[in-house]
């Protein structure tokens, strides 16, 4: 069931309602049974899995934190845990692969909750958090619908304890919520849906697209990715508010990053920051001794790790080994662009890296999105100006309407971005007029009523 | 986000305000929806959500729905068991033509699709196969646009119907919900409502009165009747719309691939189960352009060498613009020397 179906429609009206008119403890199981529903009617394995690891994981942590107290080793219970968990991740996303199979299905949300889990429990490890003692607590924290099958990957420190209190929303925060819901339909159906199709027709075809066509596509998706994904997002944190629980934010203004090193900061930003924490860190600990090699080894080694997270095949790990390339040049070549940004002037500079890091992005994610690095090497090799017959291929066989559809909502999400960078922007819509106000909820809403691609209820990230 | 104000802590009352309140405030901001959906429901306007005995309307409607309906209305009476399948130019095959050259008794229907795919052509043959159909004849009108499109089109005007799609009924409505909703059709159409006029200018509407026959969906082109009023002068006067060809043999580029083919034997296979007499036509494009030899290749391995005939390029029929409407259509009197030709040796 995805966000944007009518069976999701239905399933929210329902629990939304029922949790408004249950006590405290009543609306804990209201949230509980709406996940239950929403995993299981994608496959009831999938639930039955999510259960398994989210079982697995409490006992876990209470071992490790038993283990703790008695002073005996919590290490070995932690480590067994973890690599459990890594292994049955390994197991599911590699089956088909390890067995020759086809038959096996990857768990809808897999990747996410078990990087919940393993942060979790890591936590734990650390005595940074309690052991979650209430298992009704710790399942809501693990399969929480709104966040289950694309993240955000939440922390155990930021969503327990709102799990522990639930209580309804107040009016200006479900308000919010329901504008984020707005602003990621718009994402979704405006922008992303419209131009996906035609982006997947030519790395579909890209033996026999044109060099243009070929350009263009790797120009447009990341713009794609990133409506289809913060789309999602602002979607989950919408709901997440309409329930009263505050999710993390996963995207700050990706495209304005002037560095690799920034952009990762700025996009996808509850697993970027995952992998610093619990990978990158402790990994930089252990290789101090060898100074800035240290610091690109566990640098390439994290990276490689992002990229594998997305899926099983080089092409993953070719993204995320450019991703950490990048980023050790940009280590290790910051005091030459400093020069060169004050020979140049701060604001050219900055529009020059600005450019530089959104086309560094684009080139990678031709290998996150190509079957194979052979084929993501031939797109890379053939992009060009040149075309087949007319400069017409340019739009890639988009026509105007989904031209103008697409670049003005592309163009409004841009403003979006930035002014929202400035400050939050729905808080200060807020004090407009409701006659403004109003004028603008209804041009939005029937700009995606009129105009939305509906029918494509699938997520770029829901494979992950 | 961190400075809004977040979750209550207080009465049940409270919390039931809150919830109450934002439900309020919905129903009110739904209310201009509300009221778009039930003028759609009351108007019908594509003519999808009831059925109707005549399929004549102000309102330029989704082809493939109409055809199908047209077919379910008269099956039971009529019994059709020939089929004439493809994109718009199937206008210029009427059905009382065609049916000459067929065995007495066989009756034939048009089930054409503006823009058709072979897709669509393929699960309209299979619908027809669910359906119980005879499928005993059939003429496929294609061009080389129509055989490069393997998947199928969408938009309210192209998409199947959830019969032939197999496609919840309840999605493709709510695509007519939002091609209603479009300010492209909405503007226009709430301007007919009130004036009752179709303006030729007004986009999606249908200026025209009445253009297919109920029984068995044959096209009557207005244009044939500004053929008759204007004579000659319908070309002369139209002369960008009817550019001079230059009389050198151009071939079109290759349209049919791996999975164009699978799409073909999709359509063979259905054929071939009821042992279908096939006609596949190469419609006589006016700008002369050859149809691919490899396409036409593959098109005679699939469905049989006799049974493809390929009109596109240099020849007698699209030497003579008179034959034509527009360089995209040609007229019953060019379709009736086709199937004159195709059936000359029967």
């Amino acid at each position: 069931m995805s966000f944007i179906s009518i069976e999701f429609v239905l399933l929210f009206l329902i629990y939304f309602t029922l949790y408004h008119f249950v006590g405290d403890k009543g609306r804990k199981f209201v949230l509980l049974a709406a996940s239950g529903v929403f995993i299981g009617y994608f496959n009831t394995v999938f639930l039955f899995t999510a259960l398994a690891v989210s079982l697995f994981t409490y006992g876990a942590a209470i071992l490790i934190e038993q283990a703790h107290e008695k002073k005996r080793g919590p290490r070995l219970i932690y480590w067994s845990s973890i690599s459990c968990l890594i292994l049955c991740w390994i197991g599911f996303r590699y089956a088909n692969r390890l067995t020759g199979a086809t038959g096996f299905i990857f768990p809808l949300g897999m990747s996410f909750y078990t990087f919940q889990a393993i942060g979790y429990l890591t936590e734990v490890y650390w005595e940074e958090e309690k052991a979650e003692r209430h298992l009704i607590d710790l399942l809501l924290y693990m399969l929480l619908f709104m966040k289950f099958l694309s993240g955000p990957i939440e922390r155990s420190a930021d969503l327990l304890p709102q799990v522990h209190k639930l209580s309804p929303a107040s009016y200006p925060m479900m308000t919010y919520g329901l504008k984020l819901i707005v602003v990621g339909l718009v994402k979704k159906l405006l922008l992303a849906d419209h131009i996906a199709p035609y982006i997947d027709g030519v790395f579909d075809s890209m033996h026999t697209a044109s060099g243009v066509q070929l350009f263009m596509a790797c120009l447009l998706y990341p713009v794609e990715l990133y409506a289809d994904f913060s789309g999602y997002t602002d979607m989950a944190i919408g709901i997440g508010m309409l329930f009263g629980l505050k999710l993390s934010p996963n995207f700050a203004h990706p495209f304005a990053a002037q560095t690799t090193a920034e952009f990762w900061r700025r996009w996808h930003i509850s697993l970027s920051s995952w992998v610093r924490d619990y990978l990158f860190l402790p990994l930089s600990s252990l290789t101090r001794r060898w100074g800035q090699w240290g610091v690109a080894v566990s640098l390439m080694v994290t990276f490689i790790a992002l990229g594998i997270w997305h899926g099983a095949g080089w092409t993953f790990a070719v993204y995320g080994l450019i991703q950490g390339l990048v980023i050790v040049w940009e280590l290790r070549t910051e005091k030459i662009r400093n020069k060169v940004r004050e020979h140049i002037g701060k604001r050219l500079f900055a529009t020059l890296s600005v450019i530089r890091t959104y086309l560094i992005f684009a080139v990678s994610l031709v290998f996150f999105k190509a079957q194979s690095v052979s084929d993501a090497f031939y797109f890379l090799r053939n992009i060009s100006f040149q075309t087949h017959t007319s400069w017409k291929e340019i739009n890639i066989g988009m026509s105007d309407h989904i031209c103008i559809v697409a670049g003005s909502t592309l163009l409004l999400i841009l403003l979006y971005d930035f002014f929202m960078s400035k400050g939050d922007l729905h808080l200060r819509f807020e004090k407009q007029s409701a006659l403004v106000r109003w004028t603008v909820y209804y041009l939005i809403v029937f700009a995606v009523f009129a105009y939305g691609k509906f029918g494509t209820e699938d997520f770029i990230y829901l494979q992950f | 986000m961190k400075n809004i104000p977040e979750t209550i802590t207080g009465t049940n009352i409270c919390q039931h305000s809150a919830f109450l309140r934002l439900v309020r405030k919905m129903m009110l901001f739904a209310i201009p929806f509300w009221a778009l959906i039930a003028l759609y429901v009351y108007d019908d306007p594509f003519m999808v959500l009831r059925k109707y005995d005549l399929y004549d309307s102000d309102v330029m409607l989704n082809e493939h729905h109409v055809g199908w309906q047209i077919y379910k209305n008269h099956n039971d009476s009529v019994h059709f068991n020939s089929f004439i399948l493809g994109n718009s130019c199937t206008m210029a095959f009427r059905c009382k033509e065609w049916e000459k050259y067929l065995d007495s008794g066989d009756r034939a229907v048009r089930l054409f699709g503006n823009s058709e795919s072979i897709k669509a052509i393929s699960l309209k043959l299979r619908a027809l196969d669910r359906e119980g159909a005879e499928i005993k004849n059939a003429l496929i009108i294609l061009d080389r646009a129509s055989l490069s499109h393997f998947e199928l089109l969408t938009g309210a005007r192209n998409m199947l119907p959830a019969a032939i799609s197999g496609r919840n009924p309840f999605s493709i409505q709510l695509e007519f919900i939002q091609a209603f909703a479009t300010p492209d059709f909405l503007y226009p159409y709430l301007k007919y409502r009130i004036t009752g006029n179709v303006e030729r200018n007004m986009k999606r509407m249908n200026p025209y009165g009445r253009i297919r026959d109920s029984k068995n969906n044959d096209a009557f082109n207005p244009r044939e009747k500004q053929i008759q009023q204007e004579g000659e002068a319908y070309w002369k006067n139209r002369k960008k719309e009817f550019p001079e060809r230059d009389g050198i043999v151009t071939i079109a580029e290759p349209a049919i691939f791996q999975k164009q083919r699978m799409v073909l034997d999709e359509i063979m296979e259905v054929l071939r189960r009821h042992g279908t007499s096939i006609r596949v036509i190469i419609s006589p494009d006016y700008n002369q352009k050859e149809l691919h030899p490899n396409d036409r290749k593959i098109l005679q391995n699939i469905f049989g060498k006799e049974n493809v005939y390929d009109f596109s390029g240099i020849n007698e029929f699209t030497k003579d613009y008179h034959n034509y409407y527009e360089p995209g259509h040609y007229r019953p009197l060019l379709g009736n020397k086709l199937l004159e030709r195709i059936y000359k040796d029967q």
